[in-house]
């Protein structure tokens, strides 16, 4: 067999050999390149003691139908093992489309899906209802929302108050992380230039008000659905890091009070070791932009935290069950990663929303490995492993090209602006999927040992009459808060809009008299506009 | 209408479930076999979807949804369809329960789509309802 017949590749494009010698990492650094976990550049992983210390939180994205509903949900999770670090209660909440775009759930334009894809949240009522029976300062919730997450944020602050908890008390995440809005599953907010200030006015404000809350996930994972390859995943998640990061500094924040509340949501596709190699080299690079492009002076700063879930698109419709053992072995892969957090998807996803069986399956995969692996007794298991380095090494240099030709392109915003970031997904979702009708790449099930018998799953339904409940409980909420002062928040908002000033206090006021979120973001579109999809296809 | 015409396919995501990435790949593969792709995207009103179908004279109407709102969609494109008169067949695809599939058949929609369907079944089953509509 000649050399060449052999050749193949790692899906972002890196050549690979039968298999690697120390030749291949004679140039590594054990100490500048790799250095002990929890020492700079944290290639090896945040924490000394990996999951020895912290085992990594199970965050089951989950959130659908009434604020009880979802509620109801939560609890079964819990109740069945959904935990976070230091015992806490783990919650992961998605948000429907509605919610997504800053409506609310009346608004004409959310017909079709309130409560389908995730939860709402109109006003302060909303999350009372969702947190019921929750201890606040025993809690971390995520708030999966991009672009109105500054407000969501908000009318959970409001809550808190209402509750008697302090601000420092509360822990969780808001995505707050629009740019991924503007290459794949666009929602109808702000312009991107706007976009960044609405970031990272809650980013700053938060670091001082509501320090243990992270306020910005780093979204790669999106993109990665959308089509992205693994470099091309974690470049979408840095790049923006950075430019949020300048925003902020610009405006008056401290890097090292500020940016250790970020946290990047990456995904774990199907080619185990090029995703492990993927966190790997994300971690070495996030550190070093940290210290040297941001001026960071704390370790702590330099931290890629990370938030993983197993890849949604991976999943097929054919044969559910099949589903189960790609999950496991991405979760597998995840661990050895080192991230911090996990959403294992359930077996049924692309069919339905999961149903509380298969969620409960998702959820175990995750116990089994953290307690009849082995894994969690040393970190980073694959150190040293020649090829593994190798990887991780020519995948870190893949991704600071792309970073480069961002930067070469005025930065991320840019790059959005010129449509160059949704053409290059759209472009690798059109060669895969080419790859997969053209037969080079197998997936079991769909392309290859097909199986022609009926879905055997029972697709979960969301109540049909979500909306219509939530419609009615708005029309009282109106009615019964003082219109007046309502009227008055909101202009606070406006004004400070127009006037460049700090956002997140007004939102928490307006929140508490009872503004909804669909009036807030109302005030800020009328102020900054609404930005239009591209709609740009594939131009392989 | 003339045999030569090749085959005009509107493609939308009606209301405002984002996820965009099969619809795409499939205008491109539509593209691929000869087909003329009006594609509308993202966050379609189904007045608009109409309006679009009529306006570019398109022989089949394409929609894709992933996040559960396919039966209404399917409901109240199909009445405005029927109260204008206008005879276009439609497809879906996306996140669709295969038990949903007769219900959509029932409100008119003539074929579904699910994930991972190969697309010389799309294709193929794309020409048989365009050349059926034109005699």
């Amino acid at each position: 067999m000649s050399m060449t017949e052999g050749k193949r590749y790692s899906t972002s494009g890196i050549p690979l050999s039968g298999h690697y010698t120390p030749e291949d990492i004679k140039d590594m650094d054990y100490s500048q390149d790799l250095g002990n976990p929890g020492e700079y550049p944290f290639t090896r992983g945040i924490f000394p003691l990996g999951y020895r210390k912290y085992v990594w939180q199970n965050a089951q994205i989950s959130g659908y139908g009434l604020p009880e509903e979802a509620n109801a949900r939560e609890k079964y999770l819990l109740q069945k093992g959904q935990i976070s670090f230091e015992g806490r209660a783990s919650i992961n909440f998605a948000f429907d489309n509605v919610c997504q775009n800053g409506y609310n759930s009346d608004h004409p334009l959310g017909k079709y899906e309130v409560g389908t894809g995730g939860i709402f949240i109109n006003c302060l009522q909303d999350a009372e209802l969702l947190f019921d029976g929750f201890d606040l300062t025993n809690l971390n919730v995520g708030f999966i929302i991009d672009t109105p997450g500054p407000i969501i944020l908000a009318i959970y602050l409001a809550l808190a108050d209402r509750w008697g908890v302090p601000w420092d008390r509360l822990r969780g995440i808001v995505c707050n992380s629009p740019w991924r809005r503007y290459y794949t599953g666009t929602t109808l907010c702000f312009p991107p230039e706007h976009a960044l200030r609405v970031a990272a006015d809650c980013i700053v404000w938060s670091a001082k008000n509501v320090p243990n809350f992270n306020t910005n996930s780093l979204n790669g994972y999106d993109s990665r659905e959308g089509g992205a390859t693994a470099a091309q995943e974690m470049t979408i998640a840095i790049s923006p890091a950075i430019e949020v990061a300048q925003k902020c500094i610009s405006m008056g924040g401290d890097v090292d009070e500020f940016i250790p509340n970020f946290n990047f949501f990456l995904s774990f596709h199907n080619n185990f070791f090029e995703e492990i190699a993927k966190i790997r080299a994300g971690r070495r690079l996030w550190a070093k932009i940290v210290r040297e492009k941001l001026g960071a002076k704390k370790d702590k700063s330099c931290w890629m935290k990370v938030h993983l879930q197993t890849a949604g698109c991976t999943l097929t419709a054919q044969e559910p069950l099949n589903n189960i053992a790609r999950v496991a072995i991405q979760c597998l892969g995840a661990c050895i990663s080192g991230v911090q957090s996990i959403s294992t998807d359930s077996y049924d996803e692309a069919i339905s929303l999961p149903s509380e069986e298969t969620v409960r399956v998702a959820l175990k995969t995750q116990k089994i490995i953290e307690h009849e692996s082995g894994l969690p007794d040393v970190v980073d298991p694959l150190g040293g492993s020649y090829y593994v380095e190798y990887l991780t090494t020519e995948m870190e240099k893949t991704i600071q090209e792309y970073l480069d030709k961002i930067e070469a392109m005025g930065g991320f915003t840019k790059a959005i602006q010129s449509g160059y970031m949704e053409t290059e997904v759209a472009n690798a979702a059109l060669k895969f999927q080419r790859e997969v009708e053209g037969g080079q790449r197998v997936i079991v099930g769909v392309n290859k040992y097909v199986e022609n018998e009926p879905v055997s799953v029972k697709p979960f339904r969301v109540n049909p009459r979500v909306r219509e409940i939530e419609t009615e409980r708005l029309r009282r909420w109106h009615q019964e808060r003082d219109n007046q002062k309502v009227r008055e928040a909101l202009e606070g908002i406006r004004e400070a809009a127009i006037k460049d000033e700090i956002l997140m206090p007004r939102y928490v006021e307006a929140a508490r008299l009872g503004a909804t979120l669909g009036e807030m973001m109302d005030v800020l579109k009328s102020v900054f506009g609404v930005y239009k999809p591209k709609n740009l296809l594939g131009t392989i | 209408m003339s045999e030569q015409r090749r085959i005009r396919v509107l493609l939308a995501k009606p209301g405002l479930d984002g996820h965009d990435r099969g619809l795409k790949v499939m205008a491109s593969f539509l593209r691929d076999v000869g087909m003329e792709i009006v594609y509308l995207g993202l966050f379609q009103p189904v007045e608009n979807i109409v309006d679009s179908a009529v306006q570019e004279d398109v022989d089949i109407i394409g929609l894709s949804t992933l996040d559960g709102g396919h039966v209404p969609i399917a409901e109240d494109i199909m009445k405005l369809l029927g109260e204008r008169g206008i005879n276009i067949p439609v497809v879906m695809g996306g996140i669709i329960p295969d038990e949903d599939i007769p219900i959509l058949n029932h409100i008119g929609v003539r074929e579904v789509f699910g994930p991972g369907t190969p697309i010389k079944k799309i294709t193929e089953s794309l020409q048989r309802l365009a050349s059926s509509n034109r005699h």
